[in-house]
């Protein structure tokens, strides 16, 4: 879930309304992203430092972008896949961002399932965190609710039906190439879609 | 047969990003480098709070291999410095931080332990945070440290295979 943080610096923000939830265990972690959401512009910050008043808070309020981070509790990433897994509407359906250090081996898996919208490694710079919060913002994915998984849709790209399958959407084509409907083209008809321009070396 | 449910969902958040109004995004960063910069005293304070043990642990196990609580006090303390270092831009510490980590993590699984195995990351540590190592040798240090990384997480593979068969 790594993507470079390309920010245009003159599109407008607009975080006067937003409530943003803020969980981890280190007081000096909520104070650093505190500094750095105040400087986007936001104004309404719950911080919380324990998962029962992580789960108590999101019971109470609405937020609109949930910034956790992954050690919290021993592992955070058990917290989002709760938040996903409850009833908790609408906040069940909020971007999260987990903020992590290192991902134990032992946890590597259940932060890729935990259903959060974007994982952030620390150490998470000003410009990281808002390039985050911008591409989660504007890329809004399907949500999912499988058995085994719930939460942003997290195919990045559409390769189409695995060899060998057939495809559960509507939209899947079928991977059997059928007899040609039209006549075959004529070299020059071949000619002109591939358009040969002169250039020189 | 398995149920899938699939949902558009509009957040609020995609308004605030797409706003016509408001800051721009320039004026935004810049107000949160300078509260950032408002805290860094606190950041640094508690960086050498958590490499000060980092530095006694280099010391006091030269050699051998710690015993696991031991190993899993250096994780946690890197840990904590690299949250500390998000206040202070200083990525190549950061990078440096989140291998020891990492090196932490791999060797808790196995029972290779060369030579003072984390002492090179600790001692790396030490000069970014004086800073009197410069970015290009950082680099440099850096990738060998990578290194070593790597060999730790192939004993620490052949480990787990041994005892999940």
């Amino acid at each position: 879930m790594e993507a470079e943080a390309n920010l245009d610096g003159n599109a407008k923000l607009d975080f006067r309304e937003a409530r943003i939830l803020c969980a981890d265990a280190s007081s000096q972690g909520l104070d650093i992203l505190g500094q750095m959401l105040i400087g986007f512009g936001i104004q309404q910050i719950t911080r919380v430092q324990t998962g029962d008043e992580f789960k108590k808070c999101l019971a109470r309020t609405k937020f609109d972008l949930i910034l956790l981070e992954g050690g919290l509790n021993g592992n955070g990433y058990e917290l989002v896949n709760w938040l996903r897994r409850s009833n908790l509407e609408p906040n069940r359906y909020a971007p999260i961002i987990v903020l992590s250090g290192h991902t134990p081996r032992a946890q590597v898996e259940q932060a890729r399932d935990c259903g959060a919208s974007f994982v952030v490694v620390k150490p998470i710079s000003a410009t990281t965190l808002l390039a985050r919060v911008i591409w989660v913002g504007k890329n809004s994915r399907l949500f999912v609710e499988a058995d085994a998984y719930v939460g942003p849709d997290r195919r990045f790209k559409n390769e189409g039906v695995p060899a060998g399958q057939i495809g559960r959407r509507r939209s899947d084509l079928s991977g059997e190439v059928g007899e040609a409907v039209d006549p075959n083209m004529s070299q020059s008809e071949i000619d002109s879609l591939l358009k040969p321009q002169k250039m020189a070396l | 047969m398995t149920s899938v449910i699939i949902r558009r969902v509009t957040t609020s958040l995609e308004k605030m990003v797409r706003a016509h109004e408001g800051v721009r995004v320039s004026d935004a960063l810049a107000a949160a480098e300078a509260n950032l910069a408002s805290i860094e005293g606190i950041c640094l304070e508690e960086l050498d709070l958590r490499l000060l043990p980092l530095a006694e642990f280099a010391r006091d196990y030269p050699v051998v291999r710690p015993p696991d609580p031991v190993l899993q006090q250096v994780g946690r303390n890197a840990s904590a410095a690299l949250t500390a270092c998000s206040g202070l831009n200083k990525p190549l510490l950061g990078r440096t931080l989140l291998m020891l980590c990492a090196m932490t993590d791999a060797l808790s699984h196995t029972r290779h332990w060369p030579d003072g195995a984390l002492n090179p990351a600790i001692a790396m540590i030490g000069l970014l945070r004086s800073g009197q190592v410069p970015d290009s040798l950082a680099e440099d240090l850096i990738t060998e440290l990578q290194r070593c990384l790597v060999q730790f997480v192939g004993h620490a593979d052949a480990a787990l295979k041994q005892t999940r068969p």
